[in-house]
């Protein structure tokens, strides 16, 4: 009786806590640099994989036309012709794309996050699917610049890139 | 013993939505009895009406060339309630703005918005907080869909 009640409070913390831990799809990467250098390279780290800069959505705007103090907080937008194609041939895909970077001033660094693609491809069409593993491995490509890590393992690649970053 | 295997089932059943949550549908949807034109101004009220301020409307495809028309997207966002939600996290950004989109699918006029329970399956943080936002934008994004296309 009382393992077994052991078990489901064990279960119980598990799931509480399941959110702590960082989602494979979730990218995020802290960088002690300017905000504006982040950008900036995130513009060039997305081209580099044959994406473009659709827009940049100024959210810390929206927040202090309304009242409240923001540091910087921006979404870019980006996309290529393949994210076109997905959009024209799956509508119900259309709220997820453009695909998007979030990146942010916080305690004087800089964050970038991301969700992957597969999050919202994963049982559609095998085609989708691929272009979807495409981006995927793109974005994580640009977060890598940044110092991200797939779940802890090291990823293969120039270390001196990181180099000043946190 | 019996309260112990009702508990033991309901951990189990959490746990098997946790693992599964990709598999939970991605869009919410609905099919607008309207014209493109006269959707997107009742999607507008209907999101005024919630406490929402449209950011943009804009084309899907604005950015990318060649321009032709196609589905347009509403961005939109509540700016107190946003404020409040990134005291507790700044990750949020995938969620960010709200949008609806409009389309038309081979004649038949379609409103489509992200589901919020895909973010939360998905975003770090306090569970507690990201499902009680991720349920109020979800009654949200309900409560517009249908509104815009009453």
């Amino acid at each position: 009786m009382k393992a077994l009640a052991a078990i489901v409070l064990l279960l119980t913390t598990t799931l509480c806590q399941a959110r702590d831990v960082p989602h494979p799809n979730l990218f995020r990467a802290t960088v002690n640099q300017p905000f504006s250098d982040v950008m900036n390279e995130v513009q060039i780290a997305l081209e580099k994989e044959g994406y473009h800069v659709l827009r940049v959505q100024r959210v810390d705007y929206g927040l202090k036309v309304s009242g409240y103090k923001s540091d910087l907080y921006r979404i870019v937008f980006f996309g290529r012709s393949d994210v076109k194609t997905v959009m024209q041939e799956r509508p119900n895909l259309l709220p997820y794309l453009p695909l998007t970077i979030t990146l942010y001033r916080e305690a004087g660094l800089t964050h970038l996050v991301a969700m992957s693609p597969l999050v919202v491809t994963r049982g559609g069409s095998p085609s989708v699917a691929a272009k979807a593993a495409l981006w995927d491995a793109d974005i994580r490509k640009v977060f890598a610049e940044f110092g991200w890590k797939p779940q802890g393992v090291a990823l293969a690649g120039s270390p001196g890139k990181a180099a000043g970053r946190r | 013993m019996k309260t112990i295997l009702q508990i033991v089932t309901v951990c189990l059943a959490l746990l098997s939505a946790s693992a599964y949550g990709d598999r939970v549908p991605t869009t919410l949807s609905a099919q607008s009895p309207y014209d493109m034109k006269t959707t997107i101004e009742n999607l507008e009220q209907a999101i005024a009406a919630h406490q929402y301020r449209v950011v943009r409307v804009q084309g899907a495809y604005q950015g990318f060339a060649p321009l032709n028309g196609g589905p347009v997207i509403i961005y939109f966002c509540n700016f107190n309630f946003l404020h409040e939600a990134l005291q507790k996290s700044m990750d949020l950004g995938p969620m960010l703005p709200c949008r609806v989109v409009i389309d038309d699918v081979n004649g038949k006029i379609m409103v489509y918005a992200p589901n919020p329970v895909v973010f939360k399956h998905v975003l770090a943080g306090d569970s507690t907080f990201l499902d009680k936002l991720c349920d109020q934008v979800t009654h949200d994004y309900k409560a517009i869909l249908a509104e815009g296309t009453l």
